[in-house]
């Protein structure tokens, strides 16, 4: 029978900030967006003051003052480097591993040499605290839903220690353990399990299942029926009967992101043109570092946000017939999109870069391997007159990207948008060549060694505002810790 | 993280007559040195020294030390350990219940560990890197 453990680094931000710095231990503190922004982390004292995820800085300026709570810049760099060396360190204990999420590992430990599972999750919690500096909470069961549940337990309750085991003994059905867990189960809301959205749990209130208890003794016709596959699969994973299992290849992201605050406003077409094409380049080193191709990318500009009735946003986004990962593809639809979303005499504060629908090289190459150019595919041929460039600009006001992208006014534009169209294949084979090529000798000889010109001279102007930033202690030398 | 890249081998293709096999099969993995100093890399951390508590040690300001987070630390280990919110580099003495942070430099004193303190152990100092020759690092060549 599988056994899995699910292993949560808690406020994994605040957490490598203070491995870092024993002056940030027990005192509250919150880890701010890229341009220091919003609140993306909070310690848990942070957490005690009702202080929300995402809540921005000047709503609660007064909050944050009055309890002295220390704020600090996301430093990325840090937090890949010790997550990964979260991952690894876990590895050493089971081979068997999904990466959930930067913060977040499942592993299999029914093959490990261990024979009892809480003392298993007792030595990766000391060996992650020891080694890294890095707190988690572990829950331990035979399903992915009930160690998802038994670490929400375990984070919770002090008394776990840190670890919730929820098992059933290795030999038959032992009714005490059953009980036990069938008592928790009944103090576990139906919203609260992971999978049930806000849709569900209201579905299964409607018809008197509010814990998980409930969902567990349900009946699988019903549950069937209302929910289809997924309700039974629940019962059954709530049951401890495993039916997810791990998902061990790296899913690709969502989305990938650049996004700055400006130190000071831009407002020349020359400069602002020169940041989207540098962020484009961002983006698409971390599409190409992560093996993976995106077929829309969506250009952002914005004027100041503390000047709320002049808050302006521009945004649009452009779908090309076929991923790619060709930074001059990016770059040329960047700027001419950017292009048309520029106004004169705007003072810009913030760009963004986005790429989205993206997949993995493995699965282009199957389904499209003939026809990889994103300029030219069978299905659309960027002959005069075709538009496939959808352009969205808006005025709004409101906080979130997410919420904005629903209110975008997509504009279909007429205008054929195609640069020089290659068909050749060798072309494209060659680009990905050429691709390779610049990523290794920026990997070595430094980032931006050998960039596209119309990145410009980097300019401090566009460099990230974030003025609370910790250094990359593990990944740049002339930034390490020092001990005196 | 980052490692330090591998060496090439000193043995290009171009091998004269005579004995070729031999010289080939001779061929071992070049020295590694990132691999020498560091024997667990998750849990490994590099840190400057900031001072000179520490120089009958060999520790000098400026050196970088490697910090080994998954040793655990023993009398007369030399230690990175967090003492009242900051990073110190002492020498670790414990006896009798007592742990003492013993600095290698007369003009400093040892402190000792009282109850209640804010200290632990952060890691410990298995190597020292002191640069004897002032010049900037070589240019890498680079091989596609």
């Amino acid at each position: 029978m599988p056994l899995y453990a699910l292993i949560d680094c808690n406020n994994f931000f605040v957490s490598c900030e203070r491995a870092f710095n024993p002056k940030l231990q027990k005192k509250p503190v919150a880890v701010l967006s890229s341009n220091d922004g919003c609140i993306v982390a909070r310690s848990s004292e942070v957490k005690a003051l009702g202080i929300k995820m995402g809540t921005p800085v000047f709503e609660i300026s007064h909050i944050l003052r009055q309890h002295n709570v220390q704020l600090l810049s996301s430093n990325y760099s840090l937090y890949a480097d010790m997550s990964s060396r979260v991952m690894e360190t876990i590895k050493k204990f089971s081979p068997e591993i999904e990466i959930y999420s930067v913060d977040e590992a499942f592993i299999r430990i029914d093959h490990t040499s261990f024979k009892n599972p809480k003392q298993l999750g007792k030595q990766l919690h000391e060996t992650l605290l020891s080694w890294l500096g890095i707190p988690v909470s572990i829950g331990i069961a035979p399903s992915k839903t009930l160690a998802k549940m038994a670490c929400e337990l375990a984070k919770s309750n002090p008394e776990y220690e840190s670890v919730c085991v929820l098992t059933i003994s290795e030999h038959g059905r032992d009714s005490t353990a059953e009980e036990i867990i069938d008592g928790l189960l009944k103090q576990f809301p139906t919203r609260e399990i992971w999978g049930v959205g806000r849709q569900y749990a209201k579905r299964f209130a409607q018809n008197g299942l509010y814990t998980a208890y409930d969902i567990k003794t349900a009946s699988s016709e019903w549950l069937r029926k209302t929910l289809g596959i997924s309700g039974l699969r629940l019962k059954y994973e709530l049951s401890g009967i495993s039916i997810l299992p791990l998902n061990t290849k790296p899913k690709p992201p969502q989305s990938i992101m650049h996004s700055r605050t400006f130190a000071r406003p831009i407002n020349n077409i020359t400069d602002l043109r020169q940041s989207i094409a540098t962020f484009t380049s961002r983006v698409c080193e971390t599409l190409r570092s992560k093996h993976t191709r995106a077929q829309t990318i969506h250009i952002r500009i914005e004027t100041s946000r503390h000047n709320s009735h002049e808050y302006h946003a521009q945004q649009a986004h452009v779908t090309f017939p076929a991923p790619t990962d060709d930074t001059a593809t990016f770059l040329y639809a960047a700027r001419h999109t950017l292009d048309r979303l520029w106004e004169v005499k705007t003072p810009y504060k913030r760009a963004a870069v986005t790429l989205t629908d993206i997949s993995t090289n493995e699965s282009i190459q199957s389904s499209l391997f003939e026809k990889i150019d994103p300029w030219f595919s069978q299905k659309t041929k960027p002959s005069l007159g075709t538009s496939w460039m959808s352009f969205g600009k808006y005025l709004d006001q409101s906080k979130l990207l997410q919420e904005e992208s629903n209110k975008v006014n997509s504009i279909t534009v007429s205008e054929p948008f195609a640069p020089e169209v290659v068909s050749d294949k060798e072309i494209v084979h060659k680009k990905a060549a050429l691709h390779k090529k610049i990523d290794a000798i920026n990997a070595v000889m430094g980032k931006d060694t050998l960039r596209f010109a119309s990145t410009g001279k980097p300019k401090p102007v566009w460099q990230s505002k974030s003025e609370q930033c910790s250094p990359r202690y593990t990944t740049h030398w002339d930034e390490l810790l020092t001990v005196s | 993280m980052r490692t330090i890249n591998s060496l090439s081998p000193l043995v290009d293709g171009l091998v004269r007559a005579g004995f070729p096999g031999v010289v080939e099969s001779a061929t071992e993995t070049p020295l590694d040195l990132n691999k020498h100093l560091v024997s667990n890399t998750t849990a490994t951390f590099f840190v400057r020294v900031d001072g000179d508590s520490m120089i009958k040690a060999g520790i000098y300001d400026g050196d970088l030390l490697v910090v080994d987070r998954s040793i655990s630390a023993n009398h007369n280990d030399i230690i990175v350990a967090t003492l009242d919110g900051a990073f110190t580099v002492k020498r670790l003495y414990k006896s009798q219940g007592t742990i003492r942070l013993v600095p290698e430099n007369p003009l400093y004193r040892p402190i000792t560990v009282q109850d209640g303190t804010d200290f632990s152990v952060w890691g410990v100092v298995t190597w020292v890197l002191h640069k004897t020759h002032n010049t900037k690092l070589p240019v890498r060549t680079f091989r596609a």
